[in-house]
């Protein structure tokens, strides 16, 4: 039976009505047209389904989506503004921190909920976050350096 | 994924009597992280959710007197990165971080985690070194199990079909006491454990003999395993280094290593023996040290 979801994506309040079975990654993609999020594994192991649900860095391919019930989603779109990128998305494109793609919208998101966290993450921190994401282009070298290097600029 | 309905119990009289009613077609969850997985490899199938994020009076993580409370909405990260989880069991914290990903630590729960009763899980052994207690609710009332008797084989705890996981206790550590958990795995982070191994020492007094200990190892056997010939050779013993080594050579033979995907019995035996060893040591040092 469908039932009401009420949420919030990208500033926008949405009124879905959804199959308790469905995943938030489904309802982002397939409802919302959203496909910046991308699902890799389905498993909750490779993150290229994050994105952030009340500010912390989720997998949406485990979550339900009624678990997201008057919760407010970021994801990757939410992030520029019109052509201007998000600093995080500029520093990858800089850095080379880009390959295939894939994993990027992923590793944008959690390095997003880190740095709202905390601001001036050590490399280790960095690391940390993105254990739960996995790029098989780049070898994290530069997105790790991409990350970083928003941590030094003033303003984000 | 099968279809199913989501049910969301206001209490847990109310979440008991549901799970009295549907039986195994229906399972509770509050994170989903690891149920929703099995749900799609389609391992579990119920026809029935039981939410139990709607129940006040579940989410806290509190002090109260010689022990922490945590209730079992908590998720993983907010006890790992909580100040008076650091302060007063940081080892609960930095075993925490050993599992999966922020994002997976995000959203589930430690209780999930114990009910998952996976065979690998980290919170497991150190639970039970930690002399930890699990709050239990059921329609028969409330009891309190210890977390050796908690699980019964792979994926299966003692928890009745109408009962649910309310609350974990946990003591503090005693003056001249340390713990420590470590895990062998395959790949830095985000990964399974081949070995882990909790262990908990008391000393009479700072550089005393050993006056109790429990080291447990997770991961090699479909539940917890309890090394108490290990612990025998210690208890009463000042240790040193030699007697460390000495006896971390026995530890292997009180356990039969499974052999899966991530390593061989074999393998398991001989990081079986590193381990308990390392372990020893840190404990060691942190009782001396007086951290936890």
């Amino acid at each position: 039976m469908k039932r009401q979801l009420e949420l919030k994506v990208n500033g926008l309040g949405y009124s879905l009505e959804v199959d308790p079975h469905r995943t938030l990654l489904e309802v982002i993609r397939d409802d919302l047209g959203l496909t910046g999020t991308k699902l890799g594994c389905g498993g909750g192991e490779c993150g290229a389904c994050t994105v952030i649900l009340d500010g912390k860095a989720v997998k949406s391919c485990l979550m339900l989506a009624l678990d997201a019930r008057g919760k407010e989603v970021w994801t990757i779109e939410g992030l520029s503004r019109g052509q201007a990128l998000h600093l995080l998305q500029q520093a990858f494109v800089e850095r080379g921190a880009i390959q295939c793609g894939f994993c990027t919208s992923g590793m944008i998101m959690a390095s997003k909920a880190l740095l709202d966290e905390n601001p001036r993450p050590s490399e280790q921190e960095v690391k940390d976050s993105l254990a739960g994401n996995l790029c098989r282009c780049t070898g994290y070298v530069k997105i790790i350096e991409a990350v970083l290097s928003v941590t030094n600029t003033e303003k984000r | 994924m099968k279809r199913f309905e989501i049910l969301d119990p206001n209490s847990i009289e109310e979440t008991c009597e549901l799970l009295a009613r549907y039986g195994e077609e229906a399972k509770v969850y509050a994170g989903g992280t690891a149920l929703v997985k099995l749900m799609k490899k389609r391992l579990v199938h119920p026809s029935f959710l039981l939410d139990l994020k709607g129940i006040q009076g579940l989410h806290f993580i509190r002090e109260e007197e010689d022990r922490l409370t945590i209730g079992a909405l908590s998720t993983l990260r907010e006890i790992e990165t909580s100040p008076l989880v650091r302060q007063r069991i940081g080892v609960l914290g930095e075993m925490i971080h050993t599992i999966g990903s922020v994002q997976i630590r995000n959203v589930g729960t430690l209780a999930g985690n114990l009910c998952l009763a996976d065979p690998a899980s980290d919170p497991a052994p150190l639970l039970i070194a930690l002399r930890a207690n699990l709050k239990v609710a059921g329609s028969g009332g409330k009891r309190t199990i210890p977390p050796e008797e908690f699980f019964s084989d792979f994926y299966e705890t003692a928890l009745l079909p109408e009962e649910i996981l309310e609350a974990i206790e946990i003591p503090f550590l005693p003056q001249h006491s340390g713990a420590v958990y470590l895990k062998h795995t395959m790949r830095e982070a985000f990964d399974l454990g081949v070995v882990g191994v909790a262990v908990r020492l008391d000393l009479e007094r700072k550089d005393g003999m050993c006056s109790d200990v429990r080291i447990v190892l997770g991961g090699v056997t479909s539940t917890p395993a309890r090394l108490q010939k290990v612990e025998a050779l210690l208890k009463g013993k000042w240790i040193d280094e030699s007697l460390i080594a000495r006896v971390a050579m026995t530890a292997s033979g009180e356990v039969d290593p499974i052999q899966d995907v991530r390593a061989s019995a074999e393998y398991r035996r001989e990081m079986i023996e590193v381990f308990v060893e390392r372990g020893i040591k840190n404990a060691l040092e942190r009782a001396k040290g007086g951290v936890s």
